[in-house]
């Protein structure tokens, strides 16, 4: 007679993960077996953000009566099973309190990962004693010794005077050291917003060249997301980056200034120095062609193994002459491509379609390439390989699992337009678009281990890449200027890749002659039983760095930002609801 | 070819290989064993969940053999069951679970993915009392003792 808690403990979770919290909260009342299931995973994970404009919140509203009920119910409980929490995510300064309890019984020490996103700092000038708020958190980090994954966000700030600002900024430095101090070493990956304006010129404080921190030996990812580059060679970051010395991968944010303040030598000595380990590189930002190229030469001996650069030029650069990631920090990652296993650009077009080739046809170890856009919409180039471009010459990249490049210039076959006697005559003909397309197939083919293709990259409500879409009824959408077309039909020599037995994602798009005709259909089932074809709306995501949880919880205001601990006892809930 | 599975009260099951090898363990057993005609014992099955496990793997022998997918996350993967999968899965609770147990041992990943979301979705939903009838247990809590879990966990209560 099987029971529930017959079922070991992996097919448990199994079964818990795909319930929501609501039914584990009854699950843990059905009887004391089933308590002793589920009341462990109930607990594992506490997930306190909130966006008060928002409908984000996850339990916040019973939070709140909870954690005031005059029975202290709330407080009880958790010192009862704050033991069991693993994952923590907390908003609210005035929250993170409560966690950090002066028993040693069900304190909260068990933590792998802790969430912590600043409230907005109150408008009262803070005191010179360190804010509660960044007490709790080092005493938090203090207690949780077998803490893997620490992720601070500073939120909108406030729009203050030049005074408070410098006040602010003064009050920083020390409780920066205090809660860099007390990282604990077991860390496995640290993600920092560090973002503070450059703005205002006021303070004069200087950081101090060294101050002692703890050796972070199992850091192997660091993750700086809104760095702003000012001092850069004297701020915590390059203080971090010497007390870890197997760090594996880096994220940069990066600004324009940081060509006209940063210490060049400094921080690439630095990373050589301390960081031997250093294989993985993201780059987020705008910043110019030579610090782009400054950046990726950076490195130690080894070489680059994985290369991420979001390139994000705002509109209104476009025309002033700024030009971004360009031929230098082009020439330096093709440098890297006797190393190279990964290669994510997002929205750099500056890495045109020759060096997409060239690294196609240097890169031995490649196992991913992905050229596609950037977040957000500003960003409406993405960089893409030229037809032309791609015939010439053999690819040595046959490792390659992952391709998600936009392939163009393929000539436009004049057979799928309606007879136009206005047509223009360079449109080539049917024969040379398909000796074209066959030729791209082929060179797709070689791609023995290839698990995806994405040839088909537009956005989902952007047309400007994609190819002229033929309608059943004979009609036409045109596009405007791309002459892209691969189309995903045997005339075009989609067959030779039924031998690429890995793939499992494909989008090629083009001309709906292709999956939407039956020959094809039959032969898409035939060969290509385990293939899904991704949605057109469905983005790609970097499986290197993955997405920050909850970073659209965060607003990115150009207004003046702090690091999580500037703030000083913010109140989430009303009036008196601090408790102790 | 075939293979004889012994459930652990003694009854002999003649499967085809084929069939047998959709679970992992005998798969692995087999070519250890190699081209041994002798039956293949498990001591954790009895007979009747057995013909339901060797039901399933009859009806999937056809299956492309799942490749472990990189993101396991099941809150991602769609709830919808096959028909046919359902149908089997209309068991007594008690049956369901030593499916899920036979599944696990066996290392038949397609089944016990099944009976995993079967569970689950028997207990979505549900009210402790609900729950409890759903799966023959009986409630070991004094109400003093359900009030205080209750508002223990009342933060957990934001549907």
């Amino acid at each position: 007679m099987a029971v529930y808690s017959d079922l070991p403990l992996e097919v448990q979770e199994k079964i818990q993960a795909r319930l929501s919290q609501y039914d584990l909260t009854n699950c843990v009342r059905v009887s004391h077996a089933w308590f002793t299931c589920f009341n462990p995973y109930l607990w594992r994970s506490f997930n306190l953000c909130l966006r008060p404009k928002k409908e984000t919140a996850q339990g916040a509203a019973h939070f709140k009566t909870w954690i005031q009920a005059s029975d202290n119910r709330g407080q009880l409980a958790l010192r009862k099973y704050g033991h069991l929490i693993q994952e923590l995510k907390i908003r609210c300064c005035s929250s993170l309190v409560l966690f950090v309890t002066q028993d040693v019984d069900g304190s909260c020490c068990n933590l792998r990962e802790l969430t912590f996103y600043s409230g907005e700092a109150t408008m009262s000038p803070v005191d010179s004693n360190l804010p509660p708020s960044s007490a709790a958190l080092v005493q938090l980090l203090q207690q949780n010794k077998s803490l893997k994954s620490l992720t601070l966000f500073a939120e909108k700030g406030l729009r203050i005077g030049k005074k408070d600002v410098f006040r602010r900024y003064v009050h920083c430095i020390s409780t920066w050291l205090q809660w860099m101090e007390a990282l604990p070493e077991s860390l496995e990956t640290l993600t920092l917003d560090t973002w503070w304006s450059d703005r205002t010129n006021n303070f004069n404080q200087e950081w101090p060249t060294s101050f002692p921190l703890p050796v972070l030996s199992r850091l192997h990812s660091l993750r700086f997301i809104g760095v702003k580059d000012r001092r850069l060679n004297n701020d915590p970051a390059l203080g971090l980056l010497k007390v870890c010395p197997n760090l594996e991968s880096l994220e940069l944010s990066v600004g324009w200034n940081l060509e006209t303040t940063l210490d060049e030598e400094s921080f690439v000595q630095t990373l050589r120095e301390f960081c031997p380990k250093l294989t993985a590189l993201k780059i987020e930002g705008s910043s110019s062609d030579r610090h782009f190229a400054l950046l990726i030469n950076s490195c130690s001996v080894q070489g680059w193994k994985s290369l991420t650069i979001g390139e994000g030029r705002p509109r209104s650069w476009k025309n002033s002459g700024k030009a971004g990631f360009g031929h230098l920090a082009s020439e330096a990652l093709l440098k890297h491509a006797g190393t190279l296993e990964h290669v994510r650009l997002q929205s750099c077009d500056g890495f045109n379609s020759a060096a997409i080739q060239q690294l196609l046809c240097t890169a031995s170890q490649l196992k991913r390439f992905h050229a596609v856009f950037g977040n957000g919409t500003d960003k409406v180039v993405a960089p893409g390989l030229s037809a032309r471009d791609l015939v010439q010459s053999d690819w040595v990249c046959t490792e390659l699992e992952s391709f998600a490049c936009r392939i163009y210039d393929i000539p436009r076959p004049d057979n799928a337009l309606p007879s136009d006697a206005n047509a223009d005559p360079t449109l080539h003909s049917m024969y040379e678009s398909l000796r074209v397309q066959k030729q791209i197939y082929e060179r797709l083919a070689t791609l023995t281990k290839l698990r995806e293709l994405v040839v088909d990259l537009r956005n989902q409500n952007d047309r400007q890449f994609g190819p002229t879409m033929i309608l059943q009824n004979g009609g036409f959408i045109r596009d405007s200027n791309e002459l892209d077309g691969l189309s995903s039909s045997l005339d075009s020599g989609l067959d030779v890749l039924k031998s690429l037995a890995a793939l499992r994602t494909v989008r090629i798009g083009g001309l709906p002659r292709g999956f939407w005709e039956e020959a094809e259909q039959r032969w898409r089932w035939k060969h290509w039983p385990l293939v899904r074809m991704l949605p057109p709306a469905e983005y790609f995501e970097d499986p290197v760095w993955p997405p920050v949880p909850d970073l659209h919880l965060i607003e990115s205001t150009p207004a003046v930002m702090f690091p999580v601990v500037y703030c000083s006892g913010y109140h989430d809930y009303d009036t008196d609801s601090e408790s102790d | 070819m075939t293979v004889i599975l012994v459930s652990s009260d003694n009854q002999d099951f003649k499967v085809d290989k084929e069939v047998a090898e959709r679970s992992i363990l005998i798969k692995n057993m087999l070519e250890d064993v190699g081209e041994s005609d002798s039956p293949i014992p498990l001591p954790n099955v009895t007979a009747a969940v057995l013909t339901k496990v060797i039901e399933y793997c009859e009806h999937h022998r056809n299956d492309p053999v799942q490749v472990p997918e990189e993101t396991d996350d099941p809150r991602k993967r769609s709830n919808d069951i096959e028909e046919w999968d359902m149908k089997f899965m209309q068991v007594d609770q008690e049956m369901l679970f030593e499916i899920i147990l036979a599944a696990n041992y066996l290392d038949i990943k397609p089944l016990l993915d099944v009976g995993c979301k079967t569970v689950a979705n028997i207990i979505k939903g549900k009210t402790p009392e609900e729950i409890r009838k759903a799966f023959n247990i009986v409630n070991d809590f004094t109400p003093e003792e359900e009030a205080q879990i209750k508002k223990e966990n009342e933060w957990a209560e934001d549907r």
